[in-house]
């Protein structure tokens, strides 16, 4: 029962994980700069 | 009668690099920006606040260091932007302090004169005065008010002097510059510049003794002497190289001891199962990987800190500038690269020094290739098996030496390639490199810097190794079979199924599947490549690493393909060896190469590159060995 539980709690640790990484590649940066730190605050 | 005069709202510092803007911007606003005694430390616009001698809020810009207005470069756009008011975001500045270094009045005040030729009210810093005596420079503040017609203070911004003189002229109406008498003339505006500087500095910066040397002149002598100089050169390298292997490795200890500690303690409060086995293996074990560079980092960075505030970075650039540009580099990417031969991410986060776009990239690119520590455990493994027993430990070296050798060549060619098909920056970037006189450290700025590098690393690569060491452990863990050792489990997951694919791509480099999965495991970093073959060969690890890896050793050495051939022989080794120079296997490397790039794209692209080309090249030695008879 105990390793069952751990089970369930190693996955859903992933599958949130896998979530995460998603969301985050799916919301890439559109803004911050023109890529070359110079603080213009725009895309070139 | 006049009105009560309002405070300007937002003041702008504006200066050539190196002048003292964020010193005095830290001064004035209490904050901890970074300062070094090395061109182009500002690269992008800081703002703070300050108050005026009446207690009213102003709002301080320090703009990036620039040369001219011509907006020749990112860093020069951005001040005219910020001077002219098209700074996104932010209103035209209702006062330009011109920060200027004392002992260079006549280059700084070029600067000075193109704030003035825009009308802007404008006070200028005296920045440096104490240099400016050192080196025999008589100054005249008051004359050179008289003659630029608006306030002049002198001041020494790191010991605080000059500030509350420098507030004072906060609180008076500034008038509109009047006009710049030496833009209207018929001669050329540079031309006309010059001119008025050299009247202007042979009435109130006069050098009494021109022909004295000093200090640091007499410093430089020896420094940037053509022999005695690279010898110091090197020898700072040798100790900067050195302190980072061997002082490290005691804080890396701890590291190392702390996690297996919590590691213990884990195990002792969870019983065995997959959260235990996630939070031991997979997360200690991942986020432990990364955070035992740690001290490697800090070292680098306070080295960095050290050799930038004294100005010896500058002297480095200079005597590097020639080598490097024979890979289309200049001698501001001497420094990363160097440093990747410890470490690859701190490399790359030192190559904001590099003010080219382009020329940063293409050294972002190729740091990779300079042999880090992480690679030294594959190395030690595999080199002995290349010889026997009897033959002497320097050839071991000269393999050694070798492979850092062909990495190394391989990331300066790579570079010269890709330098020339990238093309020159959109605005030119010259490498302009002012030569600061040498200067006492300041610890305070250097601690801030490092512990600024350290978080970064810590919360930014620590966040992503964290997130991927979970998805591995789940690809080498599920899913899963309750028959069999580690090795068949790891054989039954996700990651040995894949390994089991992909034989058939590895075996003409001389690897079967096992090699395969354990060169697939160590992609998140090059280190689990020990662990994960002693794994799949069935060799225990015990707590001496050295009797692990003989034991590992004489297993490989007795591994066999099933027709009975020998799996481990020199030919497969050095293809081994040739993979392990070349692939990038080093998760937190790729992901601080997309935040300094600024494009996952890039780090995507260095990754397919990387790993294609180490496969290429692993190919071709095993392939070509054979056709030989090897």
């Amino acid at each position: 029962m105990d390793i069952q539980w751990q089970t369930w709690a190693a996955v859903g640790i992933v599958v949130i994980t896998a979530i995460i990484f998603v969301i985050r590649i799916s919301k890439s940066k559109k803004t911050g700069g023109c890529g070359h730190d110079c603080g213009c605050g725009k895309k070139k | 009668m006049s009105s009560v005069p309002e405070a300007p709202a937002m003041i702008a510092l504006v200066g050539n690099p190196n002048s003292g803007k964020t010193t005095l911007f830290n001064a004035l606003t209490g904050s901890n920006q970074r300062v070094g005694n090395y061109s182009g430390v500002t690269v992008s616009v800081k703002s703070g606040e300050t108050f005026t001698p009446h207690g009213k809020k102003v709002r301080v810009l320090d703009l990036p260091g620039c040369y001219s207005l011509r907006a020749d470069s990112p860093d020069e756009q951005v001040a005219i932007d910020a001077l002219t008011g098209m700074l996104p975001g932010e209103p035209k500045p209702d006062l330009v302090v011109c920060v200027v270094d004392s002992s260079n009045l006549e280059r700084h005040l070029q600067l000075a004169l193109q704030v003035l030729e825009q009308g802007l009210p404008c006070v200028l810093a005296l920045n440096m005065v104490d240099v400016a005596e050192k080196s025999g420079l008589r100054l005249d503040p008051i004359k050179l008010s008289e003659e630029l017609g608006i306030p002049v203070i002198p001041m020494q911004a790191n010991a605080g002097k000059g500030i509350i003189e420098l507030k004072q002229t906060l609180r008076f109406p500034l008038p509109f510059h009047p006009s710049a008498p030496w833009a209207h003339g018929p001669e050329d505006p540079g031309v006309a510049r010059r001119s008025f500087i050299e009247q202007l500095c042979a009435l109130a910066a006069r050098r009494p003794d021109a022909h004295q040397q000093t200090i640091s002149d007499r410093i430089d002598r020896v420094l940037l002497h053509p022999f005695f100089g690279w010898v110091f050169f090197l020898v700072v390298l040798f100790a900067v190289f050195w302190s980072i292997f061997s002082f490290a490795s005691i804080p890396m200890g701890w590291i190392e001891n702390a996690q297996g500690m919590l590691g213990e303690w884990l195990i002792s409060k969870i019983p065995e199962g997959d959260l235990q086995s996630l939070l031991v293996d997979g997360i200690l074990g991942g986020v432990g990987g990364v955070l035992v560079f740690l001290p490697q980092i800090v070292l680098l960075f306070l080295f960095i800190g050290i050799l930038e505030s004294s100005g010896y970075m500058a002297r480095a650039a200079y005597l590097m500038d020639g080598v490097m540009a024979k890979a289309g580099l200049s001698g501001k990417a001497f420094l990363p690269l160097f440093s990747s031969y410890a470490c690859a991410i701190p490399g790359v986060m030192a190559t904001r020094t590099i003010h080219s776009p382009k020329e940063r990239l293409v050294t972002i690119f190729v740091a990779p290739w300079m042999s880090c520590s992480a690679r030294l455990p594959v190395y030690f493994l595999i080199i002995p098996l290349l010889l026997h027993e009897s033959e002497g430990t320097w050839k071991q070296a000269a393999i050694l030496f070798a492979i850092y050798a062909l990495g190394t060549l391989t990331a300066f060619v790579t570079a010269r390639i890709l330098r020339g098909r990238l093309g020159e920056d959109a605005k030119p970037s010259h490498f302009l490199l002012e030569l600061p006189p040498y200067r006492n450290l300041q610890w305070g700025y250097i601690f801030r810097h490092v512990f600024d590098r350290a978080w970064a690393f810590v919360s930014q690569a620590g966040t992503i190794i964290l997130g991927l060491s979970i998805l591995l452990w789940a690809l080498s863990t599920y899913p899963k079979t309750s028959e069999g050792d580690a090795a068949d489990k790891l054989a039954h997951s996700a990651m040995g199924r894949i390994g089991a694919v992909i034989e058939p791509v590895v075996q003409p480099l001389g690897f079967d599947g096992k090699m395969g999965t354990a060169i697939l495991t160590s992609f998140a970093a090059r280190e689990v490549f020990n662990s994960s073959i002693a794994i799949l060969f069935r060799v225990e690890e015990t707590d001496d690493e050295v009797q692990t890896r003989t034991a590992l050793r004489d297993r490989l050495a007795e591994a066999k393909w099933p027709d009975g051939r020998p799996l481990f022989t020199p030919l497969s080794m050095i293809s081994l060896l040739v993979f392990y120079i070349y692939a990038l296997q080093c998760l937190p490397t790729t992901a601080v190469v997309a935040r300094e790039a600024n494009s996952w794209k890039w780090a995507g692209g260095q990754f397919v590159f990387m790993t294609g080309f180490a496969y290429l090249a692993s190919l071709a030695v095993f392939q070509i060995g054979k056709l030989l008879g090897y």
